[in-house]
């Protein structure tokens, strides 16, 4: 526990020798987020009601995907591919710790600082902006967000590590990785509310894990959904958990068998 | 007598560079394809990335007729166009600039500075991405689409005007990251400047009315990025006058010759630290 403690202080250490570069990444995120953000104001500019949703409950779901868009989505999983494809995974296999604990131990420290930015940032552009949102006073509700938010979180990570793990078969793991994020960002809900889409492609995105990820936690903060949806929001959430952990421990194994350290 | 010899250096001086560009087409089209499945999934999620653009616009205008003054169909075109833009944008410039930034922060622009050619070519041009042709295509077919739902007709004048201002906007898109890279030579820790820049980039995307609540200042440093894809759109809608022509030729030449100028002064305060 001690030894993950210290990857998690190595890695916020790691982000503040590179400053800048994590400042320029935050600069992003507000320059992607302001872009959405004032689309959806310009939208609303004209009409009290659309979709379903009412200036004030978009908006505050745009804010709050910013917050947490980075606390489900962020992450350094990214650089097993890397890993793989230079030998340098060979050094975390001879040493006594867990390659998965290590990547999640990595994935807390980046959640932890992305997140501590957000919430300033999300303060600053409030009082900026001023915006007409909403916030949730039911503790109950709330407590489900939270779980929802962190089953999210889980889901993402092992989806995420999946991706990188092909690595094992092919050098080149940006593009399935790039594909996957596109249908992801389109799916997850960070533009938009899924229930603004045609019929039958809400419900496709129901049954894919994206819906889990942001989407679903924040409906639930929200409170727009009834107790048998948020029920078997939990189940449906639950199964793709397991299935991705599942999956991702058979690919990480037969992966070993076909890593070669090759480069090393 | 003077003259004729200009025009013939001119003259050699260009098909020096001719050469140059047409040998790098032929290097990177071999690099692309050496990896072929590498090629076909690039290929493929370089497709699906320029119609997701769109599809967006397509849902989010799915129940209001207009936003920011501007009908469901003349933003479904924007997009399309952007996806044009941004195609030719990627394919010949943003990859180079990337590699820029990499090279100054890691101390070895030397090996671009060496070489016989203006270095502002060389950093700009060495590298071609084909894939981001498919956004191009893909762009190009949609806009077509759109413009036949709107009834309007495309002539000769309004292709060569589409060119035209598609290349103003490029010219300034990349004079605006030109100017942002070379200063990296200040300070080449800054040099994940280029994400940002992607980003930034994508204000383009959407009408310059849009960005209109943010404050004065704000707006005044966004108004060169709603200059690169507005005019081309504006050219397809016969909605393009002399004024709007010149505005985007002005700060086309401004911008330019100000990264120029940027590129020259901050070459000069290139130390190669790291090499």
């Amino acid at each position: 526990m001690k030894g993950y403690l210290q990857i998690i202080k190595g890695t916020i250490e790691e982000y503040a020798t590179y400053r800048l570069s994590f400042i320029l990444w935050r600069v992003r995120i507000v320059v992607q987020l302001l872009i959405v953000y004032f689309m959806w104001w310009a939208i609303f500019a004209e009409h009290q009601e659309l979709f379903g949703y009412t200036q004030a409950s978009i908006l505050t779901y745009i804010l709050l995907s910013a917050f947490v868009r980075p606390f489900v989505m962020g992450t350094r999983t990214q650089e097993v591919g890397e890993l793989i494809r230079s030998g340098d995974l060979s050094n975390f296999l001879v040493r006594p710790v867990s390659f998965l604990k290590f990547c999640a131990s990595r994935d807390i420290a980046d959640k932890l600082l992305n997140v501590i930015f957000a919430v300033v940032e999300i303060v600053i552009l409030f009082f900026l902006l001023r915006p007409p949102v909403f916030f949730q006073t039911d503790m109950v509700i709330l407590l489900l967000a939270g779980i929802a938010l962190i089953m999210g979180m889980i889901q993402f990570f092992y989806f995420s590590l999946i991706l990188s793990y092909l690595g094992f078969w092919t050098p080149d793991v940006w593009a399935p990785r790039f594909l996957s994020f596109v249908l992801a960002e389109f799916f997850t809900g960070v533009l938009f509310p899924l229930d603004i889409l045609p019929i039958p492609l809400f419900t496709l995105s129901q049954s894919l894990p994206f819906y889990y990820f942001v989407y679903f936690p924040l409906k639930v903060y929200l409170g727009k959904l009834s107790v048998m949806a948020i029920t078997q929001g939990f189940i449906i959430g639950l199964v793709w958990l397991v299935a991705l952990w599942m999956l991702a421990s058979v690919v990480w194994n037969r992966g070993l068998r076909a890593y070669a350290a090759e480069g090393k | 007598m003077e003259s004729g010899n200009k025009k013939i250096f001119i003259s050699g001086t260009m098909k020096k560079y001719l050469f140059v560009y047409k040998t790098l087409l032929l290097l990177n089209w071999e690099a692309l394809v050496e990896y072929r499945t590498s090629f076909f999934t690039k290929l493929f999620s370089s497709m699906l990335y320029s119609a997701y653009h769109v599809i967006t616009i397509l849902l989010l205008t799915s129940t209001v007729p207009s936003v920011f003054g501007w009908s469901r169909y003349e933003l479904l075109l924007l997009a399309s166009t952007y996806s044009v833009f941004i195609g030719f944008y990627h394919m010949i410039i943003s990859q180079n600039m990337a590699r820029l930034a990499e090279e100054i922060y890691f101390g070895r622009l030397d090996f671009l500075l060496l070489k016989p050619i203006d270095s502002q070519f060389s950093a700009t041009f060495w590298i071609i991405d084909f894939i981001s042709g498919t956004r191009i295509v893909v762009g190009l077919l949609l806009s077509w689409y759109f413009l036949q739902a709107m009834h309007l007709g495309v002539g000769f004048t309004e292709v060569v005007l589409y060119i035209s201002a598609i290349a103003l906007g490029l010219c300034i898109l990349y004079s605006i990251w030109l100017s942002v890279i070379s200063l990296t030579i200040f300070n080449p820790r800054l040099s994940n400047v280029v994400d940002l820049l992607f980003h930034i980039s994508e204000i383009g995307r959407y009408p310059r009315e849009m960005y209109k609540q943010v404050s004065v200042f704000i707006f005044a440093i966004l108004i060169p990025f709603t200059f690169i894809m507005i005019p081309a759109t504006r050219v397809l809608l016969h909605d393009f006058s002399a004024r709007q022509a010149l505005e985007a030729v002005g700060v086309c030449a401004v911008l330019s010759i100000l990264a120029r100028s940027i590129w020259k002064i901050s070459l000069r305060s290139y130390t190669s630290a790291s090499s």
